[in-house]
């Protein structure tokens, strides 16, 4: 019974893709119940998904047939990886999906692309579900592509909106540098690995692990993590997923916050018998983790759009994911690495809960996201603001919400790591990770802090709406459908600031549930996540700690960290609580830093100089070259023999019978002087 | 059997005589009796490809038996009208009975004027790659390689655009002058094996196995003060294939052409005409002058990564979505010379396979370039935007073409792409990592087009914009029945490819294996034929060992 069920898991993947394809195939039928087959799709999925982990499997591969058999090397089947990683993956994956698609059937209601959407939204859950159910790395980086390419459908959802368009292009082109990466790795792993295999299980095992060198492993951990890189948005490859929110905010709540831009994390997390055999690899994934997340917590400050404080939020959450990841030197890696996935875990559902609600808030204002135009809304959007407090406090860190517990261990991760890292990669490194640990509470503060701040200056304060002549405002009588130009569109005549209808408002409730009790649930208290992390490939091989038994406290990071977050919320209310001159004078005293931060860093500005435009440049001398260097060589070579022909030779045939008579006695007696001299 | 791939390969030649001799004929007839030859030719087709019997690596379908394909043509010199089909050249041979329907169908409305003789030429054309792929005699081969030449000629020069004149004449001497030294090149073959063996053969596979067992040391041994022949040789073979795929920096015929050639003509020129500068390379280069192509793999390489890089870097360049295209497939091309010349086993299956994968991606998109050009009557792609407003189904084929032709996984460009570069990496990482950038230049361009092209407000070329619907313009109109059943089969096969590549893998492996292997043994020398082996020669085996490295 239970190995049938665990040899069906494939269905996972398969529920949500039937649900697309009856959406597409008859959607026309279906008009506004299009949503119905995803829904029930994803939902069955995670069901299903559920039963699964509530069995604890031990891990087990399923082979099917073989997908791509070339020559006698290349032969990669579809095989999937059962395991307590995978179900876990699975099970979050289906569940934020499904109430993030019960929440887009209210929110799209009435969008002319509605079926679409669905449409979409059905084959990114099969690809997602796919990436974390694949038991090898080229079946992953094909799902891994998949969901970029339904990332990149669904951010130019509204197509006709150039910014969408642009943004999308961005996200694809971004991801597609990073997919290089993968494909390196995996043409790395191909050429080295025992019999050209690139199933998980024979590379992580002791055996396949053993067989590479230190080089091969730092090598393919570094290319691993470019990938990883680009799809989390680490920096310098983070630009995307702020832009990304051109996107309807379903989307941004479910791919960019809850579930793809954590696939860098998971393939991460699942490669970490490898990565763990390379220090120097350990180390830069740390350095990039803590630099992302200090770098995007400095730019959330200062936005003043909710959903991209959210997204910058998101870049710095994943910095910490990756943070926790790099963490695990030594006798650290197991703690490191289930640090990393929990937070990753319970991040999916407040990340999503917040974003959900930006999405309410957004509906309410029709369409206005900028917080400088609106305010003290929670009179009027009661369960928005009370759910959005429950998620701002789990993303703030404050106990018991479950954002405390993961992100309480990254840092007992990390403090760990400062005091073992010596031993593994040299005198200093101990002085690294101390210094990387301070910095993670540092970012700790500024989350408590943004997130304070975006929630004070949206529900508290005096009560203001967007003027109806709001430039992004949607015009009132949308007589014809120019509105969708913007998001939260096709809600012709509503009327602007009452709260959702209850197909938005439960979902969030139930997410705010999750965000409270996730941590207490399934965290270190119960121990439980760390029994289902501990069935996947590889994990046995990381040194385990030698502390056994039970959750070691570190009370120093749960003191520091907890205080952190309770004084940037503090410091938010007394900034942004009430109307306060300081945050102005603030941002003049320190001017030139406000306007970097506002700015973001012009991190996108050093992209267009550094790479944007040399390759435009680039392409164009390639096209002039072509057009008039290569070409005008072609034609001087199919000229010669004309000049040979016409003008070097024809002026002889002129027809003069007296040149003729000429030429013949010079050359006679020319012939005549050579003989009578030599 | 036999006598079906001949019927099979003539067939379209008398559809297209029928047309020639009736220029008077009516328009719908014309049509109808391309489309039902066209039709009728795939039909058979399917038939051979149903009864290719899968495992083998000798051709199929062939009259006589091994030695002495086909029948007596010219009794002296033997040459043999012989024809048949192996791995290699099946999966081309079906691809361009397939086109044929995407490019009739393109031509079934754009063109008004002599229609008769507009599918006469295609035919014809047809013809002509058919017999190509399926000659197994360098005469015959040879034959059909120029004959190609001459209905694309006019199809270009009667049909094209305002400077096809000039297109036409450099396609044409541009592609002759290089065929010409490939011929000197076979002629050295063919020479050069009869005086060692005292055999006058021309049949492909009789050259292929003759030459490789020729005893003359020379030939086969390379010491660093001494390269083979085979080397002059497979400069003279490259001069006219390297024309053909095209190779940077002999690609310039190839925008010009495209810009000015009638959507059909595109459509066969990028799809089959291309591949086979790939097909000559892998028959000729590598399977007749194994050393050569060793010796100048790299330099095989650094060509084909030069012109992934440049041609991506040229299209992204482009404004006119035709020349866009066009550089593309310079770009795709030399990916697959990239994973010709890595000469291995899964590089070469990838690059055979991606011959197919080419051809639908690009014949898809030339037919969605045409699909805008015959209703805006210009390419230009500053001047439209929106598109998708205006047909989402177009939008939908686009970018469906797009994202085949962009390498994405679980479409056909993928499973073709992938085993190149990592056959390529397996021989040569460096060349490898250099060509995965194009997977992202590959990526830019392609998506840099459909954001112009179908994203963004609607606006169409004729000065009308439309910030908000899709009024006036109501004379442009929908995508038409023709023009859909035209690239249905391709987008239905670059998905089909893209999900299960097995059945075209099976096919085409044994062949390709059997031919890689000969260049391994190739590279190993000829075996010691004593056990007691001389001071001198023990020398000059080790001189080889190092040479290989």
């Amino acid at each position: 019974m239970s190995s049938a069920l665990i040899n069906n898991a494939w269905l996972v993947c398969v529920f949500p893709l039937i649900g697309a394809l009856v959406t597409a195939l008859a959607g026309r039928q279906l008009k506004q119940h299009a949503h119905w087959p995803v829904v029930v799709g994803i939902g069955v999925g995670f069901l299903y998904a559920f039963t699964l982990l509530l069995r604890t499997p031990e891990g087990k591969d399923l082979v099917a047939f073989s997908w791509l058999s070339v020559g006698d090397s290349l032969k990669v089947p579809i095989e999937l990886r059962v395991d307590g990683l995978s179900t876990m993956m699975l099970s979050m994956v289906t569940f934020v999906a499904t109430l993030v698609a019960i929440f887009a059937s209210g929110y799209m209601a009435g969008d002319p692309g509605y079926t679409r959407f669905f449409t979409l939204f059905g084959l990114f859950v099969f690809s997602m579900t796919g990436l974390v159910l694949s038991g090898n790395f080229l079946l992953t980086y094909a799902f891994w592509e998949g969901v970029g390419v339904c990332s990149y459908l669904l951010i130019g959802f509204w197509h006709e909106k150039p910014a969408a368009a642009a943004a999308a292009k961005k996200a694809f082109l971004v991801n597609r540098i990073g997919d290089v990466g993968f494909a390196l790795a995996i043409f790395w792993m191909w050429k080295v690995s025992a019999g050209h295999s690139l199933s998980y299980l024979s590379i992580l095992s002791h055996e396949g692990l053993a067989a590479l060198s230190e080089f091969d492993r730092t090598g393919i951990s570094l290319l691993l993590f470019w990938a990883a890189a680009a799809k989390s948005a680490q920096f310098p490859l983070y630009v995307w997923l702020p832009d990304a929110m051109e996107g309807p905010t379903p989307v941004s709540a479910l791919i960019h916050a809850a579930t793809m831009v954590t696939a860098g994390v998971y393939l991460i997390a699942r490669s970490s018998a490898l990565i763990v055999g390379s220090p120097t690899a350990q180390l830069v994934i740390c350095v990039t983790g803590c630099v992302t997340a200090l770098l995007a917590a400095l730019i959330a400050l200062t936005q003043t759009d909710l959903k991209r404080v959210m997204a910058y939020s998101t870049v710095s959450q994943l910095g910490f994911m990756f943070m926790g990841l790099g963490a695990g030197v030594g006798t650290v890696a197991q703690l490191a690495v289930v640090a990393a996935l929990f937070h990753l875990f319970t991040h999916a559902f407040f990340k999503a809960l917040l974003f959900l609600a930006s999405g309410s808030v957004m509906h309410a204002m029709g369409g206005v996201i900028d917080m400088r135009r609106f305010g003290g809304l929670w009179r009027r959007l009661p369960i928005t603001c009370a759910t959005f407090a429950l998620g701002g406090l789990a993303l703030a860190g404050i106990p018991p919400m479950a954002g405390f517990w993961s992100k309480d261990e990254i840092l007992t991760a990390l403090n760990k790591a400062s005091s073992v890292a010596n031993q593994q990669g040299g005198p200093g490194w101990g002085v690294v990770y101390g210094i990387i640990y301070w910095v993670a509470i540092l970012t700790a503060f500024m989350t408590a802090f943004y997130t304070g701040r975006a929630f004070f200056m949206t529900f508290f304060g005096p009560e203001k709406l967007p003027s109806p002549n709001d430039p992004e405002a949607e015009p009132v009588d949308a007589s014809h459908d120019n509105g969708h130009g913007h998001d939260d569109h096709g809600h012709a005549g509503h009327e602007v600031g009452h709260e959702s209808p209850a197909i938005m408002t439960y979902p969030l409730i139930v997410l705010a549930f999750c965000a409270v009790f996730v941590g207490m649930i399934f965290g270190p208290w119960t121990g439980w996540f760390e029994g289902q992390i501990e069935t996947m490939i590889g994990f046995h091989t990381l040194n385990p700690s030698e502390h056994h038994g039970g959750h070691e406290w570190d009370w120093l990071s749960i003191g520091v960290g907890t205080l952190a977050g309770l004084l940037g919320l503090g410091l938010s209310y007394l900034f942004y609580g009430q109307p306060s001159p300081i945050p102005g004078r603030l941002a003049k005293a320190i001017a030139p830093l406000y306007r970097l931060s506002l700015d973001k860093f012009r991190v996108d500005e050093f992209y267009g100089l550094l790479i944007v435009k040399p390759t435009t440049l680039l392409s164009k001398i390639a096209a002039f070259f072509d057009t008039n260097i290569i070409d005008n060589l072609v034609r001087l070579v199919a000229l010669m023999p004309r000049l040979f022909g016409r003008d070097l030779l024809a002026p002889y045939q002129n027809g003069l019978i007296q040149y003729y008579a000429a030429v013949t006695a010079f050359g006679v007696a020319g012939f005549l002087t050579i003989l009578l001299l030599f | 059997m036999a006598t079906l791939l001949i019927l099979t390969t003539m067939l379209p030649l008398i559809g297209s005589l029928i047309l020639g001799f009736s220029p008077g004929m009516d328009a719908r007839a014309a049509r109808w009796l391309a489309m039902a030859t066209a039709l009728a030719t795939l039909g058979l087709s399917l038939v051979l490809l149903a009864a290719f019997n899968v495992g083998m690596v000798e051709p199929q379908f062939t009259i006589g038996r091994p030695g002495a394909y086909g029948f007596s043509w010219i009794a002296r010199p033997d040459i043999r009208f012989a024809l048949g089909l192996d791995g290699i050249s099946l999966w081309l041979y079906v691809l361009t009975s397939l086109l044929m329907i995407t490019a009739i169908s393109a031509s079934w409305d754009s063109i008004k004027e002599q229609i008769p003789r507009h599918f006469c030429l295609l035919l014809a054309l047809q013809t002509g790659l058919l017999g190509l792929f399926s000659s197994l005699d360098v005469v015959v081969f040879y034959i059909f390689f120029e004959f190609t030449l001459i209905p694309l000629f006019f199809l270009i020069g009667f049909y094209g655009g305002t400077e096809r004149r000039r297109a036409s004449v450099t396609f044409f001497l541009y592609t002759l002058a290089g065929s010409l030294l490939t011929l000197v090149g076979v002629v050295a073959l063919v020479v050069l094996h009869f005086q060692h063996t005292g055999n006058l053969t021309f049949s492909i596979p009789g050259l292929t196995q003759g030459l490789a067992a020729m005893e003359w040391s020379p030939w086969s041994q390379v010491t660093p003060w001494h390269q083979s022949p085979q080397v002059l040789i497979f400069l003279l073979l490259f001069a006219g294939f390297a024309i053909k795929v095209p190779l940077f920096p002999f690609h310039t015929w190839l925008p010009l052409a495209h810009v000015e050639a009638p959507t059909a003509g595109s459509i066969l020129l990028a799809g089959v005409m291309l591949k086979v500068g790939g097909y000559g390379f892998l028959r000729f280069n590598i399977g007749m002058t194994p050393l050569g192509a060793n010796a100048l793999a790299p330099f095989m390489l650094t060509l084909s990564v030069i012109g992934i890089l440049y041609g991506a870097l040229a299209a992204l360049a482009q404004s006119d979505m035709k020349r866009l295209v066009a550089y593309s497939s310079v770009s795709h091309m030399g990916f697959i010379a990239l994973g010709l010349f890595s000469l291995n086993g899964v590089g070469v299956e990838g690059a055979v396979m991606q011959m197919v994968n080419h051809g639908l991606t690009t014949g898809a998109l030339f037919a969605c370039v045409g699909i805008v050009y015959e209703r805006y009557h210009t390419r230009e792609m500053g001047e439209m935007s929106g598109l998708w407003i205006r047909s989402p189904l177009f939008a939908f084929f686009l970018i469906f073409a797009s994202l085949g032709s962009a390498a994405l996984p679980g479409l056909n460009g993928f499973v073709g792409e992938f085993p190149i570069l990592i056959g390529t990496y397996a021989s040569n990482p460096m060349a490898a990592t250099f060509a995965s950038v194009g997977m992202v230049l590959g990526a830019y361009y392609l998506l840099a087009m459909i954001q112009k092209v179908v994203f963004g407000p609607l606006k169409e070329p004729g000065g009308h914009t439309h910030g908000d619907d899709s009024h006036g313009h109501s004379e442009i109109k929908p995508i038409t029945l023709i023009e859909i059943i035209g690239l249905t089969p391709l987008l239905f096969l670059i998905l089909y490819i893209g999900l299960n590549p097995s059945p075209f893998y099976r096919r085409i492996s044994p062949s390709v294996t059997a031919l890689v292997k000969r260049v391994d043994t190739a590279k190993a020398g000829p075996p010691d034929t004593t056990p007691q082996q001389t001071q001198s020669l023990r020398i000059s085996t080790d001189a080889r060992g190092t040479s290989r490295d």
